[in-house]
């Protein structure tokens, strides 16, 4: 082995000693290792369906700890130490092998060269930071394509609602909640369905308002099936259902049950909840509290019923016996109960199946929230589309921007580092007071910079005297880039493209890391010249 | 010595060059470390095929037994040097000449440097050194000997006066990659040594197997081939300034400049960085422009053709200065009480003493001669702990007055 790193070594030492030097044949390999592990590795770990869908028996599941989101995000957050660390470790080894002090022979733009591949180091290292989430998704959909998933989402939706509706502790308010349905449905359709679903889940998908316009009916249109016992329509969103969780390896847990039989158990369900004893003693204290509520009781209780806090004092979740609730849903008025539906329906916590049940052998019992969650990001749309497009971008821009680093662990020593960073931050106060004077338009700003880059050019080509001189070119640098992307943003501005289109993009961060590099080119050899400078 | 060697030695034909002769000469009298020296500078211009049969002999040379007969170990030099002679003597020597840069003439004229802050201002000096000639700097602490040194290596802008390297000057730093500069203290060198030797050579040029030979052959010239797998701070002061020697030479450089290399070295280390500086500044192949500063002003004496003596940041001209100084000086050191000493000197012809620390220096104002001297001290039973003849020695200049 030793001797094999040291072949590649002395190869390298021979070839091109710009990147030995610069220690890339030992780190670019290892970024592209490390690009492959993630893109490879960790992608290909996390891509697989069957493992987000499930959970096991008896947990429930909340919105906002799906297993898949966590791990996501830990997967950032790990490329991002891990990309972090890399680019540190490099630094510290460059800078130890920094040879800048020997002046080893170097063309005039060698430090062009070293920043580019420093660019293309950078921009490995930071691609699976910047495009993890991006090559998720597109292998997500790649491993989702031809299947109709806007659908299969929609009924893992409706599964949800109706293991929410048909939860036995639900039985006495599902008579109200069906009742509010079935009044709103005759009173205004459309303006009942859209005000009872403005926060629904569905509705906040903007790709499935895309694919599916009248997504909002479809949580009333849950309830509805089951009332009127429309075992067909319920029957084709379970086929959906059980489409998606068995192309990745679920079965049904009762074995041999059709669509439809699981349909007409769901109708059962329905109707046994409604005869239920829970149900029929709801029934019995509405109706003596009809009987007995005295006028002073009916103002309290529409007091009651103005109340932000109406209907979420009494969670059954919590006092775990429904009829401690009964004096609470009592003084509700059906507007009430409508918003009560609205939040039963939207509630975060999803307790496991009872109905519907579909299991991994490995992953568990599927759970309807985190089917159709985990479809949401199989389904391809035109934002995910930009997205991913711009992430790419950034990733390849990103090597531009962050081997600037390169230039001043090359080129600079600790104190002029500092001292170019001390320079920087005063920049931009002095930027501002130059706006506040009324100095910062299009003429005026670009002056500063070239102001300095023509500073740096008469103390070092003319005057060659070193001094300020890495300050004045790293500061007129640093400006140059920051005019730069005004002037690209102003152009693109100025060009009205459409926005998410590839031109729009392009004139952002790519346009502005190709100046950056041109810059950098046209520095080389005043950075050069400087560095031959004596008293630097 | 070893007769066993003798016995083995082949008598050099008559017309054999200089090198060959000399080699010969260090191996007829058992002096290995003087004869690989002498082989190895001239190993260096010779063809791969030749470098690295010397190096497969130094191979075999330090896998010998350290009791391993002496005629064993001539052989193996024998072989070697016949195959850098034969190298030598099929090869035209302007071929191996140009293997490198051309050494150049060194000149500064004029050369002024001010600083502000401790007020101190060098010059003017005008300073030559031709390629093959050293010329030592000598001077106290803060007499402006780093700063000529810096000045010559393009580290600092001189305020007044030229500086001819020999080579162009528009591209400044084309110009200082041919110029090697050894500060008293070097950078540390991180990672392995072998890498930074190998990328000094690669960067001027030499490339693949001619790279490694060539690095092996300036060790081994160095005698630093034990210490290749080392890491730096595992390096003495001495094997420091040796391995940064080592990289200067791999750069070829027109001029090379070394500010205090004998400092924090042991007196055998000086003799041998000394007596190796000298030989390869007058390498025949490759003759190099060599600037030192010291202190140990009798060693550099040695080596150096010519030296320049600072005093408070301008020259003093050794040679006007001896004129002043007819008479002979001599240094000494003795256990005699101060009173009877003085008393024993005022018996002696017209001079001046100072004394420095437990060191007395007399200066002679006439024609009276060292042996005149020892001849007093004889017979007046002085006990002598030390004496040095510093008549002609740039030791005089530091007596103050």
């Amino acid at each position: 082995m030793r001797r094999l790193t040291t072949a590649w070594d002395q190869w390298f030492l021979m070839h091109s000693p710009l990147l030995w030097q610069l220690r890339l044949h030992w780190y670019l390999p290892l970024a592209l290792l490390w690009c492959l592990l993630m893109f490879g590795g960790w992608i290909g770990w996390t891509a697989e369906p069957a493992r987000w869908m499930g959970s096991p028996e008896g947990i429930a599941v909340a919105a906002w700890n799906r297993p898949e989101d966590t791990t996501r995000q830990a997967g950032g957050i790990i490329a991002w130490i891990i990309a972090f660390g890399l680019a540190l470790w490099w630094l510290w080894r460059v800078r130890i092998h920094n040879r800048w002090r020997e002046i080893a022979p170097a063309p005039r733009l060698g430090l062009w060269c070293e920043y580019l591949w420093g660019a293309l180091f950078f921009a490995l290292l930071l691609a699976p930071t910047l495009l993890l989430d991006a090559a998720y998704r597109d292998r997500i959909q790649r491993l989702w394509q031809g299947q109709d998933t806007a659908a299969q989402q929609q009924a893992a939706w409706h599964v949800r609602r109706w293991e929410l509706l048909l939860a036995p502790d639900n039985a006495a308010r599902l008579v109200e909640w069906t009742q509010a349905a079935q009044a709103m449905q005759a009173a205004e359709p459309s303006t009942a369905a859209a005000e009872i679903h403005d926060n629904d889940k569905c509705n906040e998908n903007q790709r499935y308002r895309e694919y599916d316009p009248g997504c909002a009916t479809n949580a009333l249109q849950s309830l509805h099936w089951l009332a009127q016992a429309d075992t067909d329509a319920i029957a084709q969103q379970l086929a959906h259902y059980g489409a998606a969780l068995g192309r990745w390896g679920y079965a049904p847990v009762r074995p041999g049950a059709s669509a439809q039989d699981q349909a007409q158990q769901l109708v059962s369900a329905y109707q046994a909840a409604l005869q239920s004893p829970l149900a029929q003693e709801w029934r019995n204290s509405k109706a003596q509290h009809a009987r007995t509520a005295q006028p002073q009781d009916r103002a309290r209780d529409a007091r009651a019923a103005q109340s932000p806090r109406d209907g979420r004092d009494c969670d059954v979740a919590v006092s775990r016996d429904p009829r401690a609730c009964f004096a609470s849903d009592l003084a509700r008025s059906p507007s009430q109960w409508r918003d009560n539906l609205h939040s039963a329906l939207q509630q975060h916590l999803s307790p496991p199946p009872r109905l519907v049940q579909w299991a991994h052998p490995r992953y568990g019992m599927a759970q309807p929230g985190l089917v159709a969650h985990h479809l949401e990001g199989a389904t391809p749309s035109q934002r995910a589309q930009e997205r991913q497009r711009s992430s790419v971008l950034a990733a390849a821009s990103g090597g531009f921007f962050a081997a600037l680093a390169l230039i001043a662990a090359r080129l600079l020593s600790l104190r002029q580092i500092a001292a170019l960073c001390g320079a920087l931050t005063l920049a931009a106060p002095a930027l501002t007071l130059l706006g506040v004077a009324g100095l910062a338009n299009n003429i005026m700003l670009p002056l500063v910079p070239t102001t300095l880059l023509a500073l740096a050019w008469v103390r070092i080509a003319l005057l060659r005297r070193p001094w300020g001189g890495s300050t004045l070119l790293g500061l007129g640098l640093a400006l140059s880039l920051a005019g730069s992307a005004s002037v690209w943003d102003e152009a693109a501005r100025a060009l009205e493209l459409p926005d998410g289109s590839w031109p729009e993009l392009l004139t952002g961060a790519p346009a502005v890391a190709v100046s950056t590099a041109l810059l950098v080119a046209a520095l080389s050899p005043l950075w050069r010249r400087w560095r031959a400078l004596p008293e630097r | 010595m070893e007769n066993n060697a003798t016995a083995s030695a082949q008598p050099a034909p008559a017309h054999a060059p200089p090198w060959a002769l000399a080699t010969e000469h260090a191996l007829g009298a058992g002096q290995w470390h003087g004869a690989w020296s002498t082989l190895l500078d001239a190993a260096l211009p010779v063809p791969l095929s030749v470098q690295q049969q010397v190096l497969a002999s130094l191979d075999a040379w330090d896998a010998l037994p350290a009791q391993a007969p002496a005629a064993q170990r001539a052989a193996l030099l024998h072989t070697a040097l016949a195959a850098v002679r034969g190298a030598h003597h099929h090869t035209h020597s302007a071929t191996l000449t140009a293997t490198g840069r051309q050494a150049r003439r060194v000149q500064g004229s004029g050369l002024v440097k001010r600083f502000r802050k401790g007020a101190f201002t060098l010059g003017p000096v005008d300073v030559q050194v031709a390629p093959g000639h050293i010329l030592g700097l000598v001077g106290e602490n803060g007499n402006g000997k780093t700063t000529l040194l810096r000045l010559l290596a393009a580290d600092l802008a001189p305020d007044a006066g030229q500086i001819d390297w020999g080579a162009t000057a528009r591209d400044p730093y084309a110009l200082r990659s041919q110029l090697a500069y050894i500060p008293q203290r070097p950078h540390p060198w991180g990672g392995r040594l072998m890498d930074h030797l190998q990328f000094a050579a690669r960067s001027h040029g030499v490339v693949g197997e001619a790279n490694r030979c060539l690095v092996e052959l300036v060790i081994a010239r160095l005698s630093l081939r034990p210490f290749r797998g080392h890491q730096w701070k595992q390096l003495s002061s001495g094997y420091k300034m040796r391995f940064e020697l080592a990289r200067a030479l791999l750069t070829q450089p027109c001029v090379l400049l070394l500010d205090e290399p004998l400092a924090n070295l042991d007196i055998n280390a000086q003799q041998t960085l000394l007596s190796d500086l000298q030989s390869l500044a007058r390498s025949p192949w490759r003759p190099m422009a060599l600037v030192l500063s010291s202190q140990q002003l009798y060693e550099v004496e040695k080596v150096a053709d010519a030296v320049l003596f600072l005093e408070h940041g301008h020259p003093r001209s050794v040679q006007e200065r001896f004129a002043q100084m007819a008479g002979c000086a001599i240094e000494f050191e003795t256990s005699w009480p101060e009173p009877i000493l003085s008393a024993w000197l005022g018996q002696l012809p017209p001079h001046t003493h100072q004394v420095n620390g437990h060191t007395h220096i007399v200066s002679f104002q006439g024609d009276t001669s060292t042996a005149d001297f020892l001849r007093a001290a004889v017979d007046a039973g002085l006990p002598l702990g030390y004496l040095r003849d510093i008549t002609g020695s740039t030791r005089r200049l530091f007596v103050k007055d």
